[in-house]
This record gives structure tokens, C-alpha cells and sequence, in this order.
């Protein structure tokens, strides 16, 4: 049971981070490869403030967020100029920088070695250690993370997002400024990844750079494609199948020599599967051309 | 009074001209035709005045405001929309959406506003929405309105990006092409919708290959060849111009 809610947390905390790329990729059709990142910034500023200054969670949250809308606004500039794949490849690069930063200041993050014994939450004055209570404080944040994402995509503001990703000519030609939205879109996302960064921390109570890799923003990236593109219903079952599958194709039953390799295959085949189905996704109504 | 007037415009691809000092000017509420043979420079020229292009020599002055150099959004704002040759629209969305992204929001738009005071947005949309549905129904696309904009046939997308133009509310229509390629119901329809947006004191801007049309509709035909412009004036004076009548029928005509 604890092993269940333990995975349901994980699920609730990508959730976030799907929705949220979504909102890059999916609505503003911005391909962008460095998720994890912004997720990164907000996991090592709440968790060395906690551990340097003692300052709660809760400060760290909103110090997590600011940085990574920060970080956000700067990783916007080169999605100003680029477009497609070249933009793709800038973000992944932005991407590998993050975690290069993570990895080797030493004095502040300590690099590979991970900071360790991250303080939890708390409220008033009761920590949340138990599994069960965090995944409450997940899913309040879920919760909220929706409705501000979906206000937003239900919105002429959000319909001026896909706008942006249809034919971007056009949109400029009925007086939008596409710069201002393109980069209110990349804080916007950038501040929610920073959220889950928070989250995780606080609730591993541990992290190291190798947790914000490009394999991670890739996985992400997959979760919002799986789930469908432009459809925040489609990236909260994106996360969820994506992070339960692997785990129920571990109780088939397979020997324990075959088990694991197995289990890669079996996921990657119905990645591909997918993909070849329903391009769009599950619930997708957008897909790439 | 003078709506637009184009002072010089000089372009070059890699060494080509194709645009040589190019000048002109159009009279608010008048109907504009552009013509020329193919690679004379007519869409060169719609792409500088609404902000796609920089020339390399001359200007552009809407409303005696400089628009030159503006980025495109800029001279949107300012009045200008323009329709491209092959239509761009937003394919993978409604007919409706298509027509609602050419209007302003005032809270819509605003992000804190769209978070915060999701009524007052939805309001607002509803209005957009009502005025959305008349330009559909004056282009004769209500009953699509749900429909994907990549479901439509080629003379409904060229309709409903007249309509998106409509919506913007602007003063100064540049069309690229709009009568190409439609079937003779639909041109009749456009011609219309032209002769309404004059009606409205609106001024129009268009490029045209057939002769025909261009005379019975246009105010004052602009002719281009090779990047230079020939004639300028009446139709029937423009028309009667020796230069006008070899260019299209000197060989190099492809109409």
C-alpha cells in the first residue's frame, strides 16, 4: 500500500510538469526539450535554502517558482529567434547547461555527491512525513496548477497560443505579438516545473543532478505526447500511464533474469505502437506536422 | 486624402531587383488593383507594407505615420491586414476560433485576468463570439463554424480568411490574390464583399492576373513589370497604355 501511494505521489508530481510543458508544446507548439531543468532550479533553491538557512518549504516554494521563471525568461530569448527542431536542440542545450551548473559548483550543490536529508513540509507545525499526507499536499498542488492552466488554455489567451503554433505569419497580421506570448508562455511553464522540483525534494529528501538529465525532459516531453498534445485531461493520464505502466509490467510475473530488459522493451513497444495508432495522442486534438 | 503612400521601394533578392524604386500612393475608400505579369514584384510589395519584408531604399507611410520597418504586429495595430495567395489559416482549429483570433480581447488577453476574473473574460468572449458569427454569417460560413479550418474547400478558406481580415476591423485591406483559383460563385461573393468594404469608406488594395475583373471593380489599376512600375491610373486609361498591353501580351504574359 505505502509502495502504491509512494508511486501515485510520483505520478501527481509529473503531472504538473506534463501539464505544464503542454502548455509550451502542445498549445503554443514550441518543441522544447529542457523540462526538467526549471525543475531542477526549483528543486535546489527550496532545498538549499532549507538545508543552508533552515527557511520552510514553504519559502522555498515560492523562491523555487521565482527562479524558475526566471530561468524561464532567459531560456525564452533563443525560442524568440529559433523555430522547430533548431529550437528543440537550443532547449536541450539550455538543458545540459542546468544540469553542468548543477553538477560542478561543488560549494553550493555539492555536486554528484547530492544533498541529502532534505527537511519536509510542514504545517502548523506538524510535519508531513507519512507517504498518504504528501500525497495530499501533491494533489491540493495538482489541483491548483490546473485550474491556473486551464484558465489560461480556455482562454482567448490560450486560443491565441494556438494560434501561435498554427501559422505564426497569420497571427502577426491581426496585430498579436507573438514575442510577448512566446515568453510569457516559457515563464509560465518554467514556474510550474520549478513547483514540482520543489515537491520532489522535499518529498525524496534527496537530490542530485542525475534526476534533471535530458532523459528526464525527454520522458516528460513523452508523457505529453502519449497523453495528447493541447489537452491538459490527456497529459494528467499522460503522466499517470506513463509512470504506472512500468510499474505494473513489473508484477507479470517474468523471471527475475528477463524481468527488467523485458520491461524496457515492453514500454518502448507500445510507445511505438502508439505513436503509429494515434499520432495525436490519447485524448490529443493536435498533433505535430 | 491620401491613405498610403509608397515612396520608393527598392528590393533586391541575392543581386536581383525586384522591386526598382517603386512609388505610388491610394486614396482613402478607393479600390487598388495591382497587376503584372508573374515575378513583376506585386507580392514583394504587399509583404513590405505589411512588415514581412525591409526594402532596401525607400518608404512607407500609413495615415503619414512611417510603417516602414515596423514589425508586422505594429502595422496591424495600426489599421493594415492583409491575405496571403494560398490563405494562411489556423488549420487545427475551429472556423469560429479562426475568426476570433482576429479580434482584441482587453481582458482576454491579459493573463492576470484570465486567471483571476475568468467572468469578466467569458463576457467578453461571449460579445466576440456574437460579432465573430456575424462576419461568418456575412461571408457565408455560419453553419461551419464548428468545423476544423483544414476541412475546408479552397474557396471557403479564401472566404473565412476575408473574414478574419474583416474581423481585425482595419482601414486598409491588402489582398493577395483574393479572386485566384475560386470557382465562379465564390468570386461573385468576394467581389461583393469588396464593393462592401469600399462601401464602408475602407480602402482595398489587390493583386489580380485577370484583366477583366480588375477593370470592372477597381478604382485605379497599378501596373508592374519586372519590378518596375509601368502604368498608373483609370482602368481605361491603364488599360489602353501601349507598355500594359505588350507586357501581357508581349510573351511573358501568364494569364
Amino acid at each position: 500500500m505505502e509502495y502504491f501511494i509512494h508511486i501515485l505521489v510520483i505520478a501527481g508530481i509529473y503531472i504538473i510538469l506534463t501539464m505544464s510543458l503542454n502548455l509550451i508544446v502542445g498549445y503554443t507548439g514550441l518543441p522544447a526539450l529542457g523540462h526538467a531543468a526549471f525543475s531542477c532550479i526549483g528543486a535546489y533553491t527550496s532545498a538549499i535554502l532549507a538545508l543552508r538557512l533552515g527557511l520552510s518549504p514553504w519559502i522555498g516554494i515560492l523562491a523555487g517558482i521565482f527562479l524558475a521563471v526566471i530561468t524561464g525568461l532567459i531560456s525564452s530569448f533563443p525560442a524568440l529567434r529559433l523555430k522547430g527542431d533548431y529550437l528543440a536542440l537550443a532547449t536541450l542545450g539550455f538543458n545540459v547547461i542546468v544540469y553542468g551548473i548543477a553538477k560542478n559548483w561543488v560549494s553550493l550543490t555539492r555536486g554528484p555527491m547530492g544533498l541529502p536529508g532534505i527537511p519536509s513540509f510542514s504545517i502548523f507545525g506538524f510535519s508531513i512525513t507519512e507517504t498518504w499526507k504528501y500525497l495530499i499536499l501533491v494533489l491540493f498542488f495538482d489541483i491548483i496548477s490546473f485550474i491556473f492552466l486551464w484558465r489560461i488554455t480556455s482562454s482567448p489567451f490560450g486560443r491565441l497560443l494556438k494560434g501561435i503554433r498554427e501559422d505564426e505569419k497569420a497571427i502577426q497580421i491581426l496585430g498579436v505579438n507573438t514575442v510577448k506570448y512566446k515568453v510569457v508562455v516559457f515563464m509560465v511553464g518554467a514556474g510550474f516545473a520549478g513547483l514540482s522540483g520543489v515537491l520532489y525534494a522535499h518529498y525524496i529528501t534527496f537530490i542530485d543532478p542525475s534526476s534533471f538529465t535530458v532523459m528526464e525532459s525527454i520522458t516528460i516531453l513523452l508523457m505529453v505526447i502519449f497523453g495528447g498534445m493541447a489537452n491538459l485531461y490527456g497529459s494528467i493520464i499522460g503522466a499517470i500511464s506513463l509512470v504506472v505502466l512500468p510499474e505494473v509490467l513489473r508484477f507479470l510475473g517474468l523471471p527475475s533474469s528477463v524481468a527488467a530488459p523485458l520491461r524496457q522493451m515492453i514500454y518502448g513497444l507500445l510507445l511505438v505502437i502508439l505513436m503509429l495508432k494515434r499520432p495525436q495522442g490519447i485524448l490529443g486534438e493536435y498533433r505535430f506536422r | 486624402m491620401k491613405i498610403l503612400e509608397v515612396k520608393g521601394f527598392t528590393k533586391e533578392f541575392d543581386g536581383i531587383k525586384a522591386l526598382k524604386e517603386v512609388s505610388f500612393s491610394v486614396e482613402n475608400g478607393t479600390i487598388n488593383a495591382l497587376i503584372g505579369p508573374n515575378g513583376a514584384g506585386k507580392t514583394t510589395v504587399l509583404n513590405i507594407l505589411s512588415g514581412f519584408l525591409k526594402p532596401e531604399k525607400g518608404e512607407a507611410y500609413y495615415k503619414g505615420k512611417k510603417i516602414t520597418g515596423l514589425p508586422p504586429f505594429k502595422i496591424s495595430t495600426m489599421g493594415v491586414v492583409r491575405t496571403f495567395q494560398n490563405t494562411r489559416l489556423f488549420l487545427q482549429i475551429t472556423v469560429l476560433e479562426n475568426v476570433l483570433m482576429a479580434m482584441r480581447y482587453r481582458n482576454g488577453e491579459n493573463l492576470l485576468d484570465v486567471i483571476l476574473r475568468r467572468d469578466k473574460v467569458l463576457k467578453e468572449d461571449k460579445e466576440k463570439i456574437n460579432k465573430a458569427m456575424d462576419y461568418l454569417s456575412l461571408v457565408g460560413l455560419a453553419e461551419k463554424k464548428d468545423e476544423l479550418a483544414e476541412n475546408l474547400s479552397y474557396g471557403q478558406r479564401k472566404l473565412l480568411e476575408l473574414a478574419r481580415a474583416l474581423a481585425t476591423e482595419s482601414e486598409l485591406f491588402l489582398l493577395d490574390e483574393p479572386l485566384a483559383g475560386v470557382f465562379p460563385e465564390t468570386r461573385k461573393k468576394i467581389i461583393a464583399l469588396m464593393k462592401k468594404i469600399k462601401k464602408e469608406r475602407k480602402t482595398i488594395i489587390f493583386i489580380e492576373h485577370i484583366v477583366g475583373i480588375v477593370s470592372d471593380i477597381s478604382d485605379r489599376i497599378i501596373v508592374l513589370r519586372h519590378g518596375e512600375k509601368i502604368a498608373d491610373g483609370k482602368p481605361y486609361e491603364v488599360l489602353k497604355d501601349r507598355r500594359v498591353i505588350e507586357a501581357y501580351l508581349g510573351g511573358e504574359g501568364d494569364t
